[in-house]
């Protein structure tokens, strides 16, 4: 082994390259360096989204919202007098209104729920926040990431009201157990089975947005606000004015094939829609009473719901029996929903308790009575505008479903009662009564005096029902007691009583808010039932002077050129007919309205 | 490209380096230059016998003189310069060697150049020059610090307290650490003791 010398550089060479002179430059420096901060920049730049990255999904549980002062509050309560603010840490607020009470759950990165226990409870939610708000509320639970709405709980209902922003809301008692609410939208869920979606602030509905809430709204409260959308304020407001509180699958069909799109002209197509109502009918119907809870059925209006959903096809397949068989038939059908006495009572009371001031029942019984005339006017000359033969089986069948829902007379407790002919052998639609728990009054005599005793009214006020024992009701002269008895009396024939009441509530200063209502129906019997066309003329103008839904407001405009067809009046029959049609160029009764402005 | 211009280092320059530094730490870029042509060629043979890449070598040179250029207002003594000069060297060359180490441990570095053994003068004997190719290989598995306390004893021939005044150190650190990388290195080559 050959020795190093000490020091080792005497083998070594001392001269430097002076390429690496060069390199050593300094001026060369600036080049390199350049590229060095290009190559950490790079390296600092992946870091940088690196971490980024860690932040954005392993952000640590303290990220989680807490109160300003940086605790998580008990609860968020309010005194009597003066309303709470709690302010969280990602910029949210929640205001309790006075005597309301908020409770947190849990406060977490990725969530935040809480408790609304009572009262009114604004929450303005920071968008664009990590953690998902839920607010329970009982009935329903409230979801949303960034939004402004409010909710007020009571123990009756719970409204939930959207300001800015979406939300989810999501209940057993909700459509579809889930609904989204954007800006302007309201939801209310009541206690007694019922609710509704406004859309006040959404203008241009689409079709499909305008049938949702008719069926929401059809499930429950009779408030429907006015749309602006003149279509979805036709189809949504007849078909709550139908449906409210537990009507039946057959008036839900008249509102639904009232509430046809007015593009949709032509028989075929109306007979396709009538059908869809009716089944659209029959399935809320459904709905509803697979949603119910049981053991809250007697203090709403299910039973309604449950006697015309479940019987509604049966009792379309007995009509086409005969004799006692198909009335026997029919009861069976609806056997198991007819209501006992308490039953009844309780459904009266929810009728009156869910729809306010007792109006939906009556209103939409006028509305459909005069807009789509019952099988039980006979001819088929009577046929509502632009009814079909199928629409009147399906309108009859789905009536006596209706009817079928009260049964006779100390009929006691019909659940575990045999089926037994009724005692009235003659298959009338009208030998099925309605809820009343009345016997029914005997039929006036057609053309009877308007002052005959009046029949005991369909869902008449509390105080008729529940009157003592022995003790006989008493007739009140409210608009709304008269209405019913208007209903009562056409379904008896006693046009002119129906006439009567009707009269008086048209009549009745300051105007009640169905005046319109009485007085189509009053243009309707007065040309239909009892052929006076000048009064049914004089009725339908009252009618457009008062507050109609724009349906019916398109029909009351329809049923005057009739009326002047029918008085013999070709020249203001044309002139009505164009003011028809200006009003409605895509009008549903164009081709009628035409053939009555023509016609001699 | 406008080409370097080099001062070819001269010892009999008309300013001496205490001059120099002074007139470069008042902002005058040819004295600047002057320094570097001087003093480059040493820093870089010296950071060459470092770390055993001449072209690594090069580079840190480059950072040396920047770094002095950068710092020159810290310098107390202008006529120290070249000693100040050769700690900054020593002490890149420190870093590189411990970075060399990590990179060598993630296995990320291979050898550029044959080490020592590329420098060897035309008067070194074949074996001498194996010897220094394997000295190159031995001195990889020393420590950074034992790695220059050794070569600037055992290759440079400097003093021990050179060596800790080069390396920032006490002697007795020196010592030891020359002592450390010494007994790695003789268990393979034959270096004479006693200079």
């Amino acid at each position: 082994m050959a020795r190093l010398p000490n020091p080792i550089r005497e083998v070594l060479s001392d001269d430097v390259d002076e390429a690496l002179v060069r390199r050593a430059m300094p001026a060369g420096a600036r080049v390199r360096r350049r590229r060095e901060l290009w190559v950490r920049a790079q390296w600092g730049l992946a870091a940088a989204l690196l971490a980024a990255v860690l932040v954005l999904f392993l952000r640590p549980d303290d990220a989680a919202v807490r109160g300003d002062d940086g605790s998580v509050p008990v609860a968020i309560e309010a005194t009597a007098a003066r309303s709470a603010v709690q302010r969280f840490s990602d910029g949210s607020v929640v205001t309790v209104a006075p005597s309301g009470r908020v409770v947190p759950l849990a406060m977490e990165a990725r969530a935040a729920v809480f408790l609304l226990e009572r009262g009114v409870a604004t929450f303005d939610v920071t968008p664009g926040g990590p953690r998902r708000w839920s607010i329970e509320c009982g009935l329903l639970t409230v979801e949303v990431i960034g939004t402004r709405f409010t909710i007020d709980r009571s123990d009756a209902r719970v409204v939930v009201r959207v300001e800015r922003g979406e939300v989810l809301v999501r209940g057993e008692r909700v459509h579809d157990r889930i609904q989204r609410l954007g800006a302007g939208d309201s939801v209310t869920v009541q206690r007694a089975y019922a609710e509704h979606v406004s859309a006040e602030a959404r203008g241009s509905e689409h079709d499909e947005g305008a049938s949702t809430r008719a069926r929401l709204a059809a499930t429950g409260d009779a408030e429907v606000p006015s749309m602006t959308s003149e279509r979805g304020a036709a189809r949504g407001s007849a078909a709550a004015n139908a449906m409210t509180s537990g009507r039946s699958a057959a008036r839900a069909s008249d509102a639904f094939d009232a509430t046809a799109p007015a593009k949709h002209d032509g028989d075929e197509r109306r007979a396709e829609s009538s059908n869809r109502a009716f089944d659209a009918a029959a399935s809320t119907a459904s709905d509803a009473d697979r949603r119910a809870p049981a053991d809250e059925r007697p203090a709403a209006a299910n039973p309604a719901f449950d006697a015309t959903a479940s019987a509604a096809s049966d009792a379309h397949a007995a009509a086409q029996d005969v004799g006692t068989e198909r009335s026997a038939t029919a009861n069976r059908a609806l056997g198991a929903a007819a209501p006992t006495d308490e039953r009844r009572a309780a459904v009266n009371r929810a009728l009156g308790a869910t729809a306010p001031a007792d109006e939906r029942r009556p209103s939409a019984n006028r509305a459909l009575g005069a807009t789509a005339p019952e099988d039980e006017r006979g001819p088929a000359a009577n046929r509502p505008l632009g009814a079909t033969a199928a629409e009147d089986e399906r309108r009859a069948a789905a009536n006596r479903a209706l009817d079928a829902t009260a049964p006779a007379p100390n009929d006691g407790d019909a659940d575990r009662r045999a089926p037994e002919p009724r005692r009235d052998a003659t298959p009338s639609p009208r030998a099925l009564d309605t809820t009343n728990s009345a016997p029914p009054a005997a039929p006036s005599p057609r053309g009877s005096d308007a002052t005959s005793t009046p029949s005991t009214p369909v869902g008449a006020p509390n105080e008729t029902h529940d009157a003592e024992p022995g003790e006989a009701p008493r007739p009140t002269t409210a608009p709304l007691d008269r209405l019913a008895r208007a209903d009562a009396a056409r379904r008896e024939r006693d046009f002119l009583g129906a006439v009567a009441e009707l009269e008086a509530v048209v009549a009745q200063k300051p105007p009640h808010p169905q005046a319109g209502l009485a007085a189509f129906t009053l243009g309707a019997v007065e040309l239909d039932d009892l052929n006076r066309p000048r009064r049914a003329l004089a009725a339908f103008d009252q009618a457009i002077a008062r507050r109609l839904p724009a349906l019916l407001l398109e029909d009351a405009y329809a049923r005057r050129v009739e009326a002047l067809h029918r008085l013999g009046d070709p020249r203001r029959a044309k002139a009505a007919a164009e003011a028809y049609f200006a009003r409605y160029p895509n009008g549903r009764r164009t081709a009628l309205v035409e053939r009555w402005s023509r016609a001699p | 490209m406008r080409a370097a211009r080099i001062i070819p280092a001269n010892a009999d320059a008309p300013q001496a380096t205490g001059e120099l530094v002074g007139r470069a730490m008042r902002g005058e870029a040819w004295a600047k230059e002057a320094l570097f042509g001087r003093f480059v060629r040493p820093v870089i043979r010296r950071l060459t016998r470092l770390v055993g890449d001449p072209e690594e070598a090069a580079d840190l040179a480059q950072d040396v003189f920047l770094t002095a250029f950068t710092k020159l207002d810290r310098l107390q003594n202008p006529n120290v310069f070249e000693a100040w000069l050769m700690q900054i060297a020593v002490r890149r060359a420190h870093d590189t060697l411990r970075k060399r180490r990590l990179l060598r441990l993630l296995g990320l570095y291979q050898p550029r150049s044959e080490g020592l053994a590329a420098f060897a003068s035309s008067d070194a004997t074949p074996e001498q020059r194996a010897e220094l190719a394997l000295l190159a290989r031995v001195l990889e598995r020393v420590g950074a610090a034992d790695r220059i306390a050794w070569t600037l004893r055992y290759v440079e021939g400097e003093r021990l307290e050179d060596v800790a005044r080069v390396t920032g150190c006490s002697l007795a650190t020196a010592k030891r650490r020359i002592k450390r990388a010494h007994d790695i290195v003789r268990q393979h080559v034959d270096v004479e003791e006693g200079a």
